[in-house]
C-alpha cells in the first residue's frame, strides 16, 4: 500500500471581473477496493454561495458549486490524503468475445456495461478505428491477453507529445496524426475496445511521482492523467468488484490499463472518477458571466508519497 | 346523398367520411349538408377569409432549416441579444422566416364513440409512457430485466444521464426525486390503416407542440362557418387548457398559495413560437426567455425591474439538452445555467422533465406490448406503426432485406430525417445501409402506413368548384397529466399529408408549412356534449348561443405582465419603432403635398428639394436626397426614391424597416400584446404589399399606402393608450414613444429652418414641417399671416401643452419614470431630464432664431442649440436603457484542460 498526498490547484484569471460562476466539479476521489481516501478537501476561493454535492450516475461524487462574487480569480484547490493499493488481478479464461456484454445475459450485471460499449459524445467508433483495433482482436484469444495487446500496440504506434492535441480533439485525428496525450491515448483505446464491442470506460484520476524501485520515470506524473477500463466476466461470478456504481452487486470486473504507460495500473495510479469520456469527468468545468474576453487557466498537480 | 363533389379515395385507404359503397360515415352528415349547401365559389371564399384571419392574427410557423432548430434559435439568440445594432432587423433575414400558418376549412370530424376508444388508447399509452420513464430514470428495474434493451435508452441522445438517479441514502444525494417526475404532457401523431384501425405513428414527449395551434384553428374555423359550428355538436377544447392550467398550478413543489408557472421558450425564431406564445397567453402565464431566469441558492429566479421572484414550475418549450449550459450542452443560450441543480433539489418543477425526450423514440416502440403487460398487466389498446428496432439482431436483418418496403428513421431527432427505402437509388441506398451497418440501435425501420383520407378544401380553388378533395391526414393528439391521470384533448391539430414519411406533423417538411385541420368530435346525445373529465362546461344555453371557445384564462395576482429587461426592452423598442414610422410616414406625405403644389419643382434650392433632404437626413436613409453626386434628382427619381423610403424592407430607416422592427419587437412580447396588435400590423403589411406591386404609380398609391399605413400606426396608439394595463412594460413602451418623437421633432427642425432662405420658400418649408409634425392646426389658429421661425420653434419645441412639441415629451418621460419601481430623485435618467427641461426654459428662442448666419447660409446658434437638444434626449435614451433594460450577460463556458502532462524535459524523455 501506498499513502500519497494530493493537492490538485486549479487557477482562473481573468482580464475583467467576473459576475457569477457556476461550475461542477469532479474533485473527490472514489471509494475503491483499492483506494481509501483517508482525508479530502475541496476549497475554491472566492467562497461559493452556494454548494452540494451528490453521486452521478456512475457513482462519483460531483459538486456543484455557485460563486456570485465578481472576481477576477477563481481558484479551486483539491488536497486530498489517499491509500492505493495494486488492484487485485481477474482471474478470466474466456475469449475476448465472451467478454461482450450484450453477450452475457448470464451475468446479471452485464447490461449495464452495455451502456460502454455504444459511442459517446467524444468518442466515435469510426470504421479506421476498427480496422485499427482488428490487428489485436483474433478469434479466441484469451480477453486479458487480447487487451494488453492492444494497450501496447497503442504505446508502441504512438508518439507522446505534448501539446500536439487539444481538449476537442477527436479520435480520429489522434489516429491519423498518430501522437497526442494521455487523455487521447485512452480515448483511442476505449473506442477500439467499443468498435469490438467490449466495454471500455474512460477513467480520470493522477499518476505518482516517485518512480517505483529500480523503474522508469512515469509519463504523466505530477499531472491529471487518464487510463482506461474494460469489463470481463470473472470465471467466478462470485468474484466481483464489490458493489456496482449504484450500489447494487455487481459481477464481473473492469480491468484498468494504462495505454500511456503500457501496464496495468497499480499503486501509483489514484483514480478520481469514471465515465464514458473525458465530458463525463471533467476535474473543473462551468459558465461564468462576465464582459472579459480573455481568461487564462493554470492548473497545478503535486503527488507527494508520504512513506 | 347530397350533391357535394367528393369523392373518396382509391380503396386500399380508409375514407373517413364515405364507406366504400358511398354512404356517409357516423357524425359526417351535418358537414357534409353544410358543405353542399354552400353557393358555387363559397368554398375558396372561405378559403380566402381564413388566410386573411391567421393572417391578421399573426398566426406563423418557421419550416426548419437544415440545422437543427436550436442550433438556429440559439444563433438567432445570440445576434437579437447582442446590443450593439438593435436596428440591424437584417439578421433575421439570413434566418428562415416565418411563414403563414395553413388551415383548411373542412374540419376532420370523428364521432364521440369512435373519439372514446382512441382516446381510452391514448390514456393507456401516457400510462405506459409514464411509467417506463419513472424507471429509466429511476430503479431500471427494465433494463435490468431485459424487457427494455440497453441500447435503445442509453444509445438515445435525450438520454440525459445527469438526471439519472443517484445511489440511495448517500448524504445530500436528493436525487430520488430526479427519476420520480412524471411525465406531464404528452402528445402523440396518429394514423388511421387501410382496415379502419388508429395506429401511433410517433410519441412526443419532450416538449409536444401543437396545442395552441389546435386552439387558433378551433377559433378561425368557428368564425369563419359559424352555422356549421353552431349546428355542430362537438366538444370544446377549452376544458383541456383549463386542467392543463390546474395542472401547471398543482405542479408546484412548494406549498405557496400562488405559484409562479413560465413558460420557457427559446425565443420568436423557434419554429412554432406562434403556439409558445399563443398557448403562454390562453393560458395566463408568462413567456420567459432562459436569459430572464437565473439561480441563486439552488433556486430558479425570474428577473424583474426591481427584485427576483421565484419561479415554481417551468413549463419548458426548450429541448432539455439545451436548457442547461452547465451540466447538460455547453455553450447553449436558451437555458438557465443551474437548472439542473435546482431540479435535482426539488426546488422547482420542470415540465416535460427534463430527459423526457427519452420516450421520443421509436427503438421502444417494438418493446411496448410486452412492457404493457409487465406494467399495468393489460394488452396495448392502440398498437403502434409496426416497428423492426436494428439494435436488435433478427430485426436488423429484416429492415435490410425489406428496405423497399419500409421507412427508416433515425431513433434521435438529431440524426436526420427519415427516408422511403423505395425512393432511395442504388447509390443511396447502400449509404443507406452503411450508415445503419455502423450504428444499428441509432435506426428502425417502420411500415409505411396507407393513411386515411378526409374531404379537403385544400385544392377547391384550382378545380374552380365547390368540389372536395380526398387527402391523407396525420392526428396530433393531446394529453396532460392531472391529478394522478391523464386527459386528453377532445380534438386537436390534423396535417395533411400526401407523401410518407409522415412522421413528425405539423410542419415537418423543410422549406414549407403543411395544411392542417381542426379536429371536431362530436356528440351523439341531442344537446351540446359534456366533457367527459370536467362535466358540462358550459350551461346548454350558453354554449350553443355563444358557440365560441372561451377565452384567455382570468389572470392570477401576478398579472399577466412579466417585466424582465428582455420584455422591457422590447417593448421600448416597440414605442420607439412605432414612432420613428410613424413620423416618417407624416413627413413623405408631407412632402408630396409640396411636390403637388410646387408641380413638382425640383430647383436645387427650392423647398421641395430641401424637404426631400429633410426626409434622408431624419431617416438616415442616406444617401438618398442629399447624394452629393447628384446634381438633382429628376421626376422619377424623387418618386423612386420616396416608394424606396417607405416601401423597401432591406433598406435602414424606411418606413417598411420600422414595421418590420415593430412587428420583431412585438413577436418577441406576444403575450404581453393584444391580438388587435395583429390585426394592424397585418393591415400595414397588405398595403404595403398593395404598393409594392403598382410599379408605374405616379404618387397617388404612395400617398394612398403612407395614409393607410399612417392610420394603422394611429390604431396602434390607440390600442397602447386603451388596451394596455399601465404597468413597467407600459411606461417604457410610453418612454420610448416620447423619446424618439423628440428626436424626430428636433431633427425635422434642424434640416427645415437652420437655413436662411427666400421668404416664400421658407414659409412654404415651415408649413410642411409643422404638417408633418402635426402641428398645423394649432399654429394657424394661434398666429396669422406669415410664419415666423420662432413661432415654429415655440410650439414644436417649448410649448408643453402641444403632444407633438419636446417639452411636451420630457414631461410624459418625466410621469413615466416616477411610476416605475425603485424611482429615484437621484437616478442619471431623471438628472438628465431635468437638465433637459431647464435647458428648454432658460433660452431665448427669438434671440438664437434672430442669430447671425455664416456664409453658407446656415443660423449657427439655432443649429448648435437644435443639435445640442438632439445629443441630450440621446443621453436620456442612453440612461434609460442602462437603468432599465440592461440585458444579463450571456454565458460563456470555462476553459477546459487537456488532460496531459505538463511539458517538461525530464519527462518527455525517460520513458522514450
Amino acid at each position: 500500500m501506498t499513502r500519497f498526498a494530493l493537492r490538485h490547484v486549479t487557477t482562473y484569471a481573468y482580464a475583467k471581473a467576473v459576475t457569477a460562476s457556476y461550475g461542477t466539479h469532479y474533485l473527490h476521489p472514489r471509494e475503491l477496493d483499492w483506494q481509501h481516501c483517508a482525508a479530502t478537501s475541496v476549497t475554491i476561493s472566492p467562497e461559493p454561495a452556494d454548494l452540494s454535492h451528490h453521486l452521478d450516475a456512475y457513482g462519483n461524487t460531483k459538486t456543484f458549486f455557485q460563486v456570485t462574487e465578481p472576481h477576477t480569480e477563481l481558484v479551486i484547490t483539491a488536497a486530498t490524503e489517499l491509500e492505493v493499493r495494486i488492484p487485485p488481478m481477474i482471474t478470466t479464461t474466456v475469449p475476448w468475445e465472451r467478454a461482450r456484454p450484450s453477450e452475457r445475459t448470464d451475468r446479471p450485471e452485464a447490461w449495464r456495461a452495455v451502456e460502454f460499449t455504444l459511442e459517446s459524445p467524444l468518442i466515435d467508433v469510426s470504421e479506421p478505428v476498427r480496422a485499427y483495433a482488428r490487428a489485436s482482436f483474433p478469434a479466441g484469444r484469451p480477453a486479458v491477453e487480447t487487451l494488453t495487446h492492444l494497450m501496447t500496440r497503442i504505446h508502441t504506434d504512438f508518439e507522446y507529445r505534448s501539446g500536439s492535441t487539444t481538449v476537442t480533439t477527436r479520435v480520429a485525428e489522434v489516429l491519423a496524426r498518430r501522437q497526442g496525450v494521455c487523455q487521447d491515448f485512452a480515448q483511442l483505446m476505449v473506442a477500439c475496445l467499443r468498435s469490438m464491442g467490449l466495454a471500455g470506460r474512460y477513467v480520470s484520476g493522477y499518476l505518482a511521482t516517485r518512480p517505483p524501485p529500480g523503474g522508469p520515470r512515469l509519463v504523466g506524473a505530477d499531472a491529471s492523467h487518464a487510463w482506461v477500463s474494460c469489463w470481463l466476466p470473472a470465471d467466478d461470478p462470485a468474484d466481483t468488484d464489490g458493489l456496482d456504481d449504484r450500489g447494487a452487486p455487481a459481477t464481473g470486473r473492469w480491468l484498468h490499463l494504462d495505454p500511456t504507460n503500457n501496464r496495468l495500473i497499480d499503486e501509483s495510479h489514484a483514480t478520481l472518477a469514471w465515465g464514458r469520456d473525458y465530458g463525463d469527468v471533467t476535474p473543473v468545468r462551468g459558465v461564468i458571466y462576465t464582459t472579459s474576453s480573455s481568461s487564462s487557466l493554470d492548473v497545478a498537480v503535486d503527488m507527494v508519497s508520504l512513506d | 346523398m347530397t350533391d357535394l363533389l367528393y369523392h373518396a379515395s382509391a380503396a386500399q385507404r380508409y375514407d373517413e367520411c364515405m364507406t366504400p359503397d358511398g354512404t356517409l360515415r357516423p357524425g359526417w352528415q351535418g358537414i357534409v349538408d353544410g358543405l353542399g349547401d354552400l353557393e358555387p365559389g363559397e368554398l375558396s371564399r372561405i378559403s380566402t377569409d381564413v388566410a386573411r384571419l391567421l393572417e391578421d392574427d399573426g398566426v406563423t410557423y418557421i419550416p426548419p432549416a437544415d440545422e437543427s432548430i436550436a442550433e438556429r434559435t440559439a444563433e438567432a439568440v445570440a445576434a437579437n441579444r447582442a446590443r450593439t445594432g438593435r436596428d440591424e432587423v437584417a439578421r433575421a433575414n439570413s434566418l428562415p422566416q416565418a411563414m403563414p400558418w395553413q388551415l383548411d376549412p373542412v374540419p376532420f370530424v370523428l364521432d364521440a364513440r369512435e373519439w372514446g376508444r382512441i382516446e381510452v388508447g391514448l390514456v393507456q399509452r401516457a400510462e405506459l409512457l409514464n411509467a417506463v420513464l419513472a424507471d429509466v430514470y429511476g430503479a431500471q428495474r427494465l433494463l435490468a430485466r431485459g424487457d427494455l434493451p440497453t441500447a435503445a435508452i442509453y444509445g438515445h441522445d435525450e438520454f440525459l444521464r445527469p438526471l439519472v438517479g443517484g445511489a440511495p441514502g448517500e448524504p445530500g444525494s436528493t436525487h430520488d426525486q430526479v427519476g420520480a417526475q412524471p411525465l406531464f404532457m404528452i402528445a402523440n401523431d396518429l394514423g388511421r390503416d387501410a382496415d379502419g384501425e388508429w395506429t401511433v405513428l410517433s410519441d412526443r414527449t419532450q416538449a409536444p407542440s401543437g396545442a395552441g395551434y389546435a386552439m387558433q384553428n378551433r377559433r378561425v374555423v368557428s368564425r369563419v362557418m359559424p352555422d356549421l359550428y353552431r349546428e355542430a355538436r362537438l366538444f370544446r377544447l377549452t376544458p383541456f387548457f383549463h386542467t392543463m392550467r390546474i395542472a401547471l398550478l398543482e405542479a408546484a413543489p412548494r406549498a405557496v398559495e400562488d405559484p409562479r408557472v413560465v413558460v420557457l421558450t427559446p425565443g420568436t425564431h423557434s419554429e412554432t413560437a406562434f403556439d409558445q406564445a399563443f398557448l403562454a397567453s390562453l393560458l395566463g402565464f408568462p413567456l420567459v426567455e432562459g436569459n430572464d431566469l437565473t439561480v441563486r441558492d439552488g433556486r430558479v429566479w425570474m428577473r424583474s425591474v426591481d427584485r427576483m421572484e421565484q419561479v415554481d414550475v417551468i413549463l419548458r418549450r426548450v429541448d432539455a439538452g439545451w436548457s442547461d449550459p452547465l451540466e447538460l450542452r455547453a455553450g447553449s443560450r436558451l437555458g438557465v445555467a443551474g437548472l439542473t441543480e435546482a431540479v435535482r433539489r426539488g426546488t422547482v418543477t420542470v415540465v416535460n422533465g427534463l430527459g423526457s425526450g427519452v420516450l421520443e423514440n421509436p427503438a421502444l416502440l417494438p418493446s411496448l406490448p410486452q412492457l404493457c403487460q409487465t406494467l399495468l398487466g393489460e394488452p396495448l389498446r392502440m398498437p403502434s406503426v409496426q416497428t423492426w428496432w436494428c439494435g436488435e439482431p433478427a430485426q436488423l436483418s429484416h429492415v435490410l432485406t425489406h428496405l423497399d418496403q419500409l421507412v427508416v428513421r433515425p431513433i434521435c431527432r438529431g440524426d436526420g430525417r427519415s427516408v422511403l427505402g423505395s425512393d432511395l437509388d442504388a447509390a443511396s441506398r447502400e449509404e443507406l445501409v452503411a450508415r445503419i451497418s455502423a450504428r444499428p440501435y441509432r435506426f428502425v425501420g417502420q411500415e409505411v402506413l396507407p393513411l386515411s383520407s378526409a374531404p379537403s378544401a385544400s385544392e377547391a380553388g384550382s378545380l374552380g368548384i365547390s368540389g372536395l378533395v380526398a387527402r391523407q391526414s396525420v392526428l396530433r393528439t393531446f394529453a396532460i397529466r392531472q391529478a394522478a391521470s391523464y386527459r386528453v384533448m377532445t380534438g386537436g391539430l390534423a396535417t395533411v399529408v400526401d407523401e410518407p414519411p409522415y412522421a413528425g406533423a405539423p410542419g415537418h417538411t423543410t422549406g414549407r408549412v403543411r395544411l392542417t385541420k381542426d379536429i371536431w368530435v362530436l356528440s351523439h346525445d341531442a344537446g351540446p356534449p359534456a366533457d367527459p373529465a370536467t362535466g358540462p362546461v358550459l350551461p346548454a344555453s350558453i354554449s350553443r348561443t355563444v358557440g365560441a371557445e372561451a377565452g384567455p384564462f382570468h389572470l392570477g395576482p401576478h398579472g399577466q405582465s412579466v417585466m424582465v429587461p428582455r420584455v422591457l426592452d422590447d417593448l421600448f423598442w416597440f414605442g420607439r419603432y412605432a414612432e420613428r414610422a410613424e413620423d416618417l410616414a407624416r413627413l413623405v406625405l408631407a412632402v408630396r403635398q409640396v411636390a403637388v403644389e410646387t408641380d413638382l419643382d425640383l430647383r436645387a434650392d427650392g423647398p421641395l428639394p430641401v424637404l426631400l433632404r429633410a426626409v434622408t437626413h431624419t431617416s438616415a436613409t442616406y444617401p438618398g436626397f442629399v447624394d452629393a453626386d447628384r446634381a438633382g434628382p429628376s421626376a422619377a427619381d424623387t418618386m423612386h426614391e420616396l416608394r424606396s423610403v417607405v416601401l423597401d424592407v432591406s433598406r435602414k430607416g424606411s418606413v417598411a424597416r420600422n414595421v418590420a422592427g415593430l412587428t420583431h419587437a412585438a413577436q418577441g412580447v406576444r403575450d404581453q400584446l393584444s391580438n388587435d396588435v395583429w390585426m394592424v400590423l397585418a393591415g400595414m403589411e397588405r398595403s404595403m404589399v398593395a404598393l409594392r406591386a403598382a410599379r408605374l404609380d405616379q404618387g397617388n398609391q404612395l400617398a394612398d399606402t403612407s395614409e393607410r399605413v399612417l392610420s394603422g400606426l394611429l390604431a396602434l396608439t390607440g390600442i397602447t393608450a386603451e388596451n394596455m394595463v399601465r404597468d413597467p412594460g407600459w411606461y417604457l413602451l410610453d418612454i420610448g414613444r416620447g423619446i424618439e418623437r423628440a428626436q424626430q421633432v428636433l431633427g425635422l427642425l434642424r434640416y427645415t429652418t437652420v437655413v436662411e432662405r427666400p421668404r416664400d420658400d421658407e414659409s412654404m418649408v415651415s408649413e410642411a414641417a409643422l404638417v408633418a409634425a402635426e402641428s398645423i392646426v394649432t399654429f394657424r389658429r394661434r398666429h396669422s399671416g406669415r410664419i415666423q421661425r420662432a413661432a415654429v420653434l415655440e410650439l414644436l419645441i417649448r410649448d408643453a401643452h402641444n403632444p407633438r412639441s419636446v417639452a411636451y415629451q420630457l414631461h410624459r418621460i418625466r410621469a413615466n419614470l416616477r411610476a416605475l419601481p425603485g424611482f429615484v430623485e437621484t437616478a442619471r435618467t431623471v438628472r438628465v431630464l431635468e437638465d433637459l427641461l431647464a435647458g428648454l426654459a432658460g433660452v431665448d428662442l427669438e434671440t438664437v432664431c434672430a442669430s447671425a448666419v455664416d456664409e453658407r447660409g446656415l443660423r449657427t446658434d439655432l443649429d448648435a442649440y437644435l443639435k445640442g437638444l438632439r445629443e441630450q434626449i440621446g443621453l436620456l435614451a442612453d440612461a434609460v436603457e442602462e437603468q432599465y433594460l440592461t440585458q444579463p450577460l450571456q454565458p460563456q463556458p470555462m476553459m477546459q484542460l487537456h488532460v496531459q502532462a505538463q511539458p517538461g524535459p525530464a519527462r518527455g524523455t525517460s520513458q522514450r
